[in-house]
């Protein structure tokens, strides 16, 4: 069977045109000229070349062999490239184990978690560790950050990327590395700010708008491994009388962005606020779940709540494709994300130590959270 | 429709088609449905005669021939394979489990592990039923990673060759989707590349993910979208025997039940609709399945699954030795 006209990019109107004309399939628009085809639907010749283009053009592609980009990879491919990506660590190794080494590239991770509880912390974090050079394990790249609700600070962002750098010049020291001694003077409070490029969004107009040019942007500056929004439900919870617009936005949105991840090799991190939902598990009690609607929860590969318990921080994995569901416990200090236990100099018992509080706590914390699907 | 051209029958000349053109009769399709006396008053210099000749040719020529049941039946049972899912409790419920020629959707909310079960299943058809599969990536979900550690716990097999057999492309807008169904049709016809004449399952994770961006609001275009995609799936899977395994989003229906998302007019397009949930057992990796919609199966037949290191699939049994080896690395328990 040929394929049908419907199923081409063509506007709308000239589908109609075409099918009250006869033509309904690729066959019949074979050996057809563009003069022809404009007399016979009375549409301009310009309408008449473009649908000519978009059919034929599609059709020379399934003959010749497509470019790489288009072609069917296997699945071993996809693992080789897979083990050539890197993470962005988190400066928490108990929250790097959870996520599997940390951030991944090309996925769409979210961070939902009440007021407080340290999303846009972590966004910044990000946003540094993102730059940690090459020599040290981390990725040199760039970072864009997108902010809606105008929680961005820059005097925190300088404090944490001091610590970052304190951190890597004590490394750097320590092992006495000529290399990473070199790449110290590259990696200073200065260039970390430099090399992040912020927005600051008012409205989902404008959000709608930025997701659309960033892929021109990213084009534009090839080292940015990381885009950061924080956070994707102010602009949708607030003066939005429109649901099921709302619904097609997000969905919409969802996509570029994973499509931005995967064409650009860039993590997506999405902070997402919670809302309350009456209960439906049965319990009549109100628990709070990721806004933005169960709908939303499908656009991100991986997602992380953050919660308070008994005064502490928790991060649970609550979706992944790769990874177990876990709890695990950071704290935001001074310096930004870290582990609970001081860190100390040996990094496999810090390691050890968080992985092991992270287990006994996971369970506690499971049992007394309501599951939130 | 086809367009009248001269040539589908003896009495359909140059001069009948003009005369035909002109009054306006362009179509096999508006041939058929004008009332003959009017067509000829309109176009005076054809024969009645010639017109009802005409009709009767294009009638032959465009109808569907009839088959008789039992040698249908035949058909089916030559052409039909059942793929089984893995895992013995899922395949019981299934009957089998994932017949070819016909459309599976899991349905399921975010995290209920409907991408575990395909990545699970592409797994099993790779390696154990030694079949190709296509992988459709909507959402970036799908991991090679964890393909391998699937494939590694369900047979113990470190060689990650078998992953060869699972053909994965990544699709972020229905364009895409319907040029690689098409091409995908194309490759099969021609027969000459080996991965498409032995390709058994195709899994599309998800379609709500593509689809649904063009639902909603005002749109209409969507609408045809869906139905385009959803006709090039069901062609796909009847004409070339493969199995196709798709997911979709849950809503909230009337009664705060679950209900598939993509609308009322996709509720319809599925053969087989499987409901994913988590449990409340204190197994924080059981999920229970059950079937919404089967035209084999009773409605509510239900069962639970356990996902574990080796996706939805039966554990390999290693020796202790192997497994504390792999302790380290792995990132699921066993």
């Amino acid at each position: 069977m040929s394929r049908h006209v419907g199923s081409y990019p063509l506007p709308p109107y000239l589908k109609t045109k075409l099918l009250a004309g006869g033509f309904s399939t690729v066959e019949d628009l074979e050996d057809l000229k563009p003069v022809e085809l404009s007399k016979e639907l009375k549409i301009s010749p310009e309408e008449a070349l473009e649908i000519l283009r978009v059919v034929q053009g599609v059709q020379n592609d399934a003959s010749s062999p497509s470019s790489s980009d288009e072609a069917v990879k296997t699945a071993l491919d996809l693992l080789q490239e897979e083990r050539h990506q890197g993470c962005i660590i988190t400066f928490c190794s108990a929250l790097d184990e959870l996520l599997g080494g940390g951030v991944p590239l090309t996925k769409i991770t979210e961070f939902c978690g009440a007021p407080g509880v340290g999303k846009t912390q972590m966004g910044m974090q990000l946003a540094i560790d993102v730059q940690i050079p090459c020599v040290f394990g981390g990725l040199g790249g760039e970072a864009v950050y997108v902010d809606t609700e105008g929680s961005f600070m820059v005097h925190r962002l300088e404090d944490m990327a001091k610590a970052a750098v304190e951190h890597c010049r004590h490394i750097a020291t320590v092992e006495n590395n000529r290399e990473q001694l070199e790449a110290m003077s590259d990696f200073t409070v200065e260039h970390i700010l430099s090399r992040i490029h912020f927005y600051r969004v008012h409205d989902w107009v404008e959000l709608v708008a930025l997701i659309n040019i960033l892929p021109e942007f990213l084009q534009q500056h090839p080292k940015i491994r990381l885009v950061v929004m924080d956070s994707i439900a102010f602009p949708f919870r607030h003066d939005f009388e429109d649901l099921s617009l709302r619904t097609r936005l997000l969905n919409g949105l969802a996509q570029n962005c994973i499509r931005l991840a995967d064409s650009h090799k860039a993590a997506v991190v999405l902070v997402n606020q919670m809302t309350t939902k009456m209960g439906h598990s049965g319990d009549g009690q109100a628990h709070l779940v990721p806004a933005l609607g169960e709908s939303w929860g499908h656009a991100s590969t991986i997602r992380v709540l953050l919660f308070w318990e008994a005064g502490y921080r928790y991060a649970r994995l609550y979706k992944s494709p790769t990874r177990e569901e876990a709890t695990v416990p950071y704290q935001v200090t001074m310096a930004g994300i870290r582990d609970v236990c001081i860190p100390n100099s040996t990094q496999d018992v810090t390691s050890d130590m968080s992985q092991e509080e992270g287990t006994s706590h996971g369970d506690h914390s499971q049992r007394k959270r309501p599951r939130v699907s | 429709m086809a367009p009248l051209k001269v040539g589908l029958c003896p009495a359909l000349t140059v001069e009948v088609l003009n005369s035909l053109l002109n009054a306006g009769v362009r179509t096999v399709s508006e041939f058929v449905c004008m009332d003959l006396e009017l067509m000829m008053t309109k176009c005076g210099c054809v024969s009645y005669k010639d017109l009802v000749a005409i009709r009767k040719v294009l009638l032959v020529q465009y109808s569907a021939f009839p088959v008789g049941g039992s040698s249908w039946y035949e058909e089916i049972l030559s052409t039909t394979a059942i793929l089984s899912t893995g895992n013995s409790r899922l395949d019981d419920m299934l009957d089998g489990g994932i017949f070819t020629g016909a459309l599976t959707e899991l349905i399921g909310a975010p995290g209920s592990g409907k991408t575990q079960i395909c990545m699970s299943l592409a797994v099993h058809a790779a390696s154990r039923l030694e079949q190709n599969v296509l992988y459709v990536d909507t959402t970036g979900d799908c991991s090679g990673q964890r393909l391998q550690d699937i494939l590694y716990y369900s047979t113990g097999d470190r060689e990650s060759s078998t992953l060869s057999r699972i053909g994965f492309r990544r699709i972020f807008d229905p364009w895409q989707l319907l040029d690689l169904l098409q091409k995908t049709k194309a490759a099969i016809s021609k027969q000459s590349d080996l991965f498409y004449s032995q390709l058994k399952l195709l899994i599309v994770d998800s379609v709500a993910a593509v689809i649904s961006p063009t639902l909603g609001g005002q749109q209409t275009e969507g609408h045809a979208i869906l139905l385009n995609i959803s006709r090039q799936l069901k062609v796909l899977s009847s004409e070339h025997a493969i199995a196709v395994l798709m997911t979709n989003n849950v809503v909230q229906g009337e009664l705060s039940e679950p209900w598939p998302g993509l609308g009322r007019s996709w509720q319809h397009i599925p053969d087989t609709r499987l409901l994913v949930q988590g449990t409340d057992s204190p197994e924080p990796q059981d999920r229970h399945i059950s079937v919404m919609k089967s035209p084999r199966l009773p409605r509510g037949l239900s069962t639970t699954l356990r996902l574990s290191a080796a996706g939805i699939l039966d554990l390999h049994t290693h020796t202790s030795h192997e497994t504390q080896g792999q302790a380290g690395q792995s990132t699921w328990k066993t």
